[in-house]
Parts: C-alpha cells; structure tokens; sequence
C-alpha cells in the first residue's frame, strides 16, 4: 500500500492583494522606494561626522533630509502615478469596470507611498546602526520616526492626487518645487503654527517631545492627504470632509501648545560627575565621556592643583556654585566629538582656560590702560594654564605677560595665581595682580 | 502655418516659454526675499540656485517629448540639428534669465552659478529624455540635486566641485567642467537619438 499526502492546496491570495503586489512590483513604485533610500544614504554619508554618535543629531538630520528632499521627491513620483491614467488614456477603459474608483486609486496610490516609507526605514535602521557604536546615553526618538513615516505616506497620497487631477506633463516637478517651498517656508517663521510643518526641524539635544505630538502631526498629515484623495477619487466627495474634520481638529492642538511640544530630558538635566577633586560634570546622556575630558583637561588642572581658589566643579551647565565651578564646553558631533572621541582637546583645554578666566564686567571700560593691562593678564593666564599653542594664532609670538609668567620660579608663580584667582570676579583693574 | 512653426508647437514650445518666464520671475522674488530675511545674506540664496535650474531643466526636458515619433523618424531630413537648436533656443534664453534673477555677488552664489546650473540641471535631463524618455526626464536630475542638497561640504573645492557641482560657488573650475560636461554629452545624446519612444 502507498502512502500518498493529500496535496497542500493554498488559497489563492484575494484579488485586493493580486493588485497590490502587482503595484508594488512594477512601475515607478519600487524606484521610488530606491531614489528615498539612496537620497537619505548620500545626504547621511556626506555629514557623518556631524552626527554619528548621537541620537538627536543622527536623526535631526535624517528628518530634514526625509521631509525636505526626499518629501517632495515622494509627492512628485505619486504625481507621476497618479497621472498615469491621463498618459495611458485608460480613464473610460478603468470607467467601464466594476471595481470602485476609489478602491483602485488606493491600491495604485498605496505601494507607492509604502516603498517611500521603506525607503526611509532603510535609511533610519542604516542610520541608527552606524550611531549606536559611538552612542552614549540615550536612544532612538520613536517619535521622529513615527513622524517622518506618517509624513512621507501622505505626501505620496497627496501627490497622487493631484496627478489624477492634473494631466500635464510638468505637474509632477512643479509639485515637487511647490512642496519643497510648502515645507521649508515655515522654517523661516518663529510662530507656533511652524509645527503643523512636518519639515520643521527640531531642536531634540537634551529635549524630548511630548508622547501625543507625533500621533497628532500623523493624523493631521494623513487626514490633510486622506480628505484630498477622497475628494479626487470617490464617489461621494462629500466623504472627504470626514477626515479634513478631524485634521482640523487636531491642528490648533499642535499651534496651541506651540513650544510646550518639547520637555526637558530628565537624563540630560542630572549631571553626572566624576569622583575625587576637582569634579568634571556632564550631561547624563554623556557621561561616557567623562574620562575623555577629564584626560583632556587633566594639563590645566595639574597647574592648578592647590592653589587656592582653584575651580573645584568643571561643568557643561553652570549651576550657580560661584567662583568654584567653571564651564566648559559640552561635546558634540561637529564640536570637538567625532564618534565618540574628544577631537583637539589642546583647544578644548584653551576653551576651558578662558571661560576661567573671563570676567563678567559689563561696565567695564577695556580701552583704558588698567582695562588693557587686565585683559592682556587674563589672557596671559588663560594660554599658560591651556599649556599650549591653541590659543595663539599660527606663527604669532607669545605675548609679552605669558613669557613673564613661564619665567617666573614655581613658588612665585604659585602665590601669583592663587593672589590672580582671588580677584576672577572683580570688575577693578587696580586689583588684578599685575604680571 | 508653416512647417517650422508646426515643429515648435509639436513641442509645446509657447507653454515651455511661459513656465520659464514664470520660473525666472519665480526666482528673482525667491532671491530677493530670501536676502531680506534677517540675519541673511546673499549666500541665502543657494535654494534659488539649485531649485530654479531644477524646474526650467524639467521644463525643457518634457517639452522634448514626440507625439508622433514614429511619423518624426520617417522624415527625410536630419532631425539632429533641429533637436540641437531647439534644446539650445530654450537653455540659452532660460540660463540668461536666471541670470538676471539673482544679481551681484559673481564670486558666491550669483549669476555664473546660475548659468552653471542650468546647463547641468539640462544636460542630465536632456540625457534622461533620450534614456527613459521626455516625460520622466525630470525625474533623475531631481533626485540628484536632493542627494547632494544637504550631502554637500561648506566648504567649496575639492572632490565636491565635481560630485556636488550645482551648490559650488561661482568661480569654482571644476564644477564649470562638470556642468558644461553634462550639458555636451546631454545635448550631443539627445540630438543624435532624440526623446525615447514612451509607452503610457
């Protein structure tokens, strides 16, 4: 006897996904998905060294570049779709057939604006992937990504509007140069209303945006381009007010709450410092770095050790300790980091050097003779305790001050700093100790 | 209405005119009010320079489209210095007013950017037209004017003047021979096979 398996009959997949895959397939759909991807990967690529390493710039940059470039180029491939109908002459043919107008458009409408969101994912995952080695605390902004996805599936609905509505032959660029000024207008204005603009950039270093702005920017994007295509493509146009509704009712949420959109990251308001004397304090998203900066300035501090009146605290935000805290610059990509480690720490050391000894006299006359005599020593100051030639233009010889205090003998030098740091927060000239 | 004039109209010559006109006017209010801005200055204007020769090349790369483009090639005449001196009759007005559009400045982002631009932006969409056809021709010079948008260094020179030629400045040699490269090998392509047969 044999044994014979009945055979695995599979269902023969409905005919909304037959379309579907077809659309997706073939036509303009894919390269669209491509052209995002590859738009995002030559604008990520280029500026790696201003983001790579952290998470706001990583995906500041990536949301500009979606929405500002490939945003456009999105609304114009789904103009291009959208018209195809008016290039093929096929619109009495498509009329003479059972299916729903409106089902149709979406499913030509639909692949296309779901490759552009893949596209854009490929370009995020990449992205993130090549930040995360360098990365300290922190993590991904759901919110953006949500955002920008939301954002790119409405223009390519909108764009395919408006290609059905429009045959011509150069509707699809001019879409793409009037969504580009749609977009990127805003970013030039200072009102609230600037964040119903998806391209709006955000400021997201030490901030978070609030959990409800990217389901609202969601609904009002795609509501904004679910009421267009309804409009163009069914059979009760009136339909279309249902989703323009709810956008409009989301939009003076967005305009209302205006900046309060952002709040601060509680991990990046804490400070994180190293143990011991004197302190190094970062931001807590970097305090990985905290040995790198502390090694940076560990010159300057080595000059200061036991001198009265030394800067206990080196911090990136001043919490108002007085004369005991000194602020420093913070790291960043693009200033002084570069993935993951502090670039020129001799300048980043003369960077220290002289907001240590800048003094806060708005009064102050510096042309007078005691002015000149109390900078010149600031400055004296501030280029022996940087130990290097950072703060010197190239070939510039050292002022006549530092070559007096490199001379002096170590005692001395050691009771002039201590009587000079005395004196940082007088505005006196007479009473700077004089070089 | 004779034979020329019937050619010019084929190819939506009035309408191509219209839309270039109304990108350089487009363009020199862009310029201006970009400059106006506070806190800006002429360099604010690079938008203007990538984005006008963008549309004025779409412009004139879906004016290329044939209609009738099998009827075309049974001609008995040479079609390729007609193709070369229609592409020319509209690069040449449209780079010239742009020109105009975004005075002073030469040794920044002024006129002969400008210029430079046009020719690119229409030597890779003439290209486009004799590749994948008239009516997509926008399509590739759009997506490398995105790419290298923001890809670009501040810093102008280098490779960069050849790769991200169209936000050079001026003066810039290299991306002068990478443009005006673009726009002969575009020219010479589209004049010798013409806009690629399209179907739908």
């Amino acid at each position: 006897m044999t044994l014979t398996e009945a055979p695995v009959r599979r269902k023969a997949p409905g005919p909304t996904l037959l379309v579907l895959r077809a659309e997706a397939r073939r036509g303009i759909a894919p390269w669209t998905g491509v052209c995002t991807a590859l738009t995002l990967f030559v604008t990520m690529a280029a500026k790696a060294d201003t983001w790579q390493g952290d998470w706001a710039e990583t995906q500041g940059l990536l949301h500009s570049g979606a929405m500002l470039l490939t945003g456009p180029l999105v609304a114009a491939a789904a103009c291009w779709q959208g018209a195809r109908d008016h290039r093929r002459g096929t619109g009495e043919l498509w009329r003479s057939t059972a299916r729903a107008r409106w089902s149709r458009m979406l499913m030509a409408a639909l692949p296309l604006a779901l490759w552009a969101v893949a596209g854009y994912l490929v370009a995020l995952a990449a992205s993130l992937v090549a930040t995360w080695p360098y990365a300290g605390g922190g993590g991904p902004f759901l919110s953006v990504a949500v955002l920008d996805s939301a954002s790119l599936l409405a223009m390519g609905l909108l764009g395919f509007g408006v290609g059905v509505l429009c045959g011509w032959r150069l509707a699809a660029p001019v879409l793409a140069a009037l969504m580009y000024l749609v977009l990127g207008v805003p970013n030039y204005s200072e009102s609230p209303a600037r964040y119903l603009d998806p391209a709006v950039q955000y400021a997201l270093t030490d901030r978070l945006l609030v959990w409800w702005f990217a389901p609202a920017m969601a609904v009002w994007a795609c509501g904004l381009a679910a009421a267009a295509l309804t409009a163009v493509a069914a059979r009760r146009r009136l339909f279309a007010l249902v989703p323009l509704a709810v956008a409009a009712a989301v939009a003076p949420l967005i305009v209302h709450t205006g900046d309060g959109l952002f709040r601060h990251d509680p991990a990046a308001s804490h400070l994180a410092c190293t143990e011991g004397t004197p302190q190094f304090c970062l931001s807590g998203r970097r305090e990985h770095l905290l040995p790198q900066v502390a090694e940076a300035l560990s010159g300057l501090t080595g000059r200061l050790e036991g001198i009265p009146g030394a800067p206990e605290r080196y911090v990136t935000r001043l919490s108002g300790h007085g004369a005991a805290e000194v602020e420093m610059p913070a790291p960043a990509p693009g200033w002084y980091l570069l993935r993951g480690r502090l670039q020129r720490p001799e300048d980043y050391a003369w960077q220290v050097a002289v907001h240590l000894t800048r003094r806060e006299c708005p009064d102050l006359h510096y042309e007078d003779t005691d002015g000149v005599r109390m900078v010149a020593t600031d400055s004296a100051v501030g280029l022996w305790l940087a130990g290097s030639r950072a703060g010197l233009a190239p070939g510039a010889e050292k002022p006549l001050e530092l070559r007096r205090l490199e001379a002096m003998p170590d005692a001395e030098r050691r009771a002039w700093l201590g009587r000079y740091l005395a004196t940082h927060e007088s505005c006196d000239p007479s009473e700077v100790p004089a070089l | 209405m004779s034979l020329p004039v019937l050619h010019l109209r084929s190819r939506a010559l009035p309408r191509t005119a219209a839309v270039l006109a109304g990108v350089a006017l487009l363009a020199a209010w862009a310029a201006h009010w970009l400059q106006a801005q506070p806190d800006f200055n002429h360099g604010a204007r690079v938008p203007v320079l990538v984005l006008a020769p963008l549309l004025v090349a779409s412009a004139i790369g879906t004016s290329l489209y044939a209609a009738a483009d099998e009827l075309e090639r049974t001609a008995v005449r040479r079609w390729w210095p007609r193709r070369l001196a229609l592409l020319l009759a509209l690069t040449v007005p449209a780079a010239a007013a742009l020109a105009l559009a975004v005075p002073g400045h030469p040794e920044a982002f002024g006129a002969p950017g400008m210029v430079r631009n046009v020719l690119g932006a229409t030597g890779v969409t003439a290209a486009a037209a004799a590749l994948i056809g008239a009516r997509l021709s926008w399509l590739p010079m759009t997506v490398y004017g995105g790419a290298v948008y923001l890809a670009a260094p501040h810093t102008p020179g280098g490779a960069a003047s050849v790769w991200a030629w169209p936000m050079q400045p001026g003066p810039q040699v290299g991306a002068w021979a990478t443009a005006s490269a673009l726009f002969v090998a575009g020219a010479a392509l589209y004049a010798v096979r013409g806009a690629r047969r399209e179907r739908g």
